[in-house]
């Protein structure tokens, strides 16, 4: 098998070291005499390394994770904090009269590790809750707030 | 449930933050990764009740890919946009990104619009590989298909990444 016949994915698999001792020995001999392979490695390497090296994207500040609830024994997704479809709000509104486990979660973003005391957003929930049905006449409504607030032991 | 599980609370609790960095860098703005964070938790928990422990991020970047994969065939199959328009702002309810302050910040912008272009297995590949960390062999697991497909994606994905920065 001839070097040339080395595809050019071979040489993210050789960045990232996914390439066994034999292939790892022919894609050095073809980069030693092939300004054109290396050109393209030093492209990919710095595209690589710039997305390794992007910042984690932090979630929002009091951003909610959930609630969830079941519905006719199916977990449904409740996003108490925007309204989008009538089919949402229906479920929505099922599931706040037969919500089994409901558990709001907010995040600690500054210190995600070290927060055991978590407060969910209640308030903010109960009232973008109420608002987002009052338009829609939704008697369920009044039975806000969706989630359950939740208080988390430590590790 | 098998000892070694952790409850949804605990996951959410303890990997919100992750699920939110992976899905933003799939999606590339705040309110769908929102959304894909939600339903990915509703997932994890129908899953948790057979999870077998093991690599729980590599478990869970596995539910959030296939949640937005999952997303993105289901809007071309009733696309209220075209595919098309939510690719070029970056989502349906546009981009989130604040505004540049400096240069890194400038190239992480210019880099996830750039990722946001990219063919979404492509961009799943790549956004596994260098954003969450998974080896070929996990993604290869993850994703169903074979390593040597992972490779092809993992490549082509960043050499349209550098076309799309140059």
């Amino acid at each position: 098998v001839s070097r040339r016949d080395l595809p050019d994915d071979a040489l993210s698999a050789y960045l990232d070291g996914e390439c066994d001792a034999e292939e790892r020995t022919r894609i050095e001999a073809r980069l030693a005499d092939d300004a054109q392979w290396r050109a393209e490695l030093d492209g990919i390497r710095t595209v690589r390394d710039a997305l390794r090296a992007l910042s984690w994207p932090e979630p929002p500040t009091g951003f909610v994770a959930g609630p969830a609830g079941e519905v006719g024994g199916e977990v449904v997704a409740i996003d108490a904090r925007r309204t989008r479809t009538r089919r949402a709000r229906r479920a929505r509104s099922v599931a706040a009269v037969g919500v089994a486990a409901s558990i709001a979660v907010a995040f600690a973003v500054a210190t995600p590790s070290s927060s055991n005391d978590v407060a969910p957003q209640l308030a903010t929930m109960s009232d973008q809750h109420a608002s987002a049905n009052a338009a829609s006449a939704d008697p369920i409504s009044s039975l806000a707030p969706v989630g359950v607030p939740v208080t988390f032991s430590g590790p | 449930v098998p000892d070694g599980t952790p409850t949804w609370e605990e996951v959410a609790r303890d990997h919100g933050r992750f699920l939110y960095g992976v899905a933003y860098r799939l999606v590339g703005n705040d309110a769908d990764a929102q959304d894909l964070v939600q339903e990915a938790l509703v997932r994890v928990r129908r899953g948790l009740e057979t999870y077998t422990p093991g690599s729980l991020e590599g478990w869970l970047a596995r539910i959030v890919t296939n949640v937005f994969l999952d997303e993105k065939r289901r809007r071309r199959r009733r696309p209220s946009v075209p595919v098309d328009d939510l690719e070029r702002v970056g989502g349906s309810r546009g981009v989130h990104a604040p505004a540049p302050e400096d240069a890194s910040e400038e190239l992480s912008s210019e880099l996830q619009r750039a990722l946001a272009g990219l063919p979404e297995d492509f961009r799943v590949a790549v956004v596994l590989c260098d954003v969450v960390g998974l080896s070929y062999d996990e993604i290869s697991v993850s994703q169903g298909i074979p390593v040597g497909t992972v490779r092809s994606r993992i490549h082509r994905g960043r050499r349209l990444l550098r076309e799309a920065l140059s």
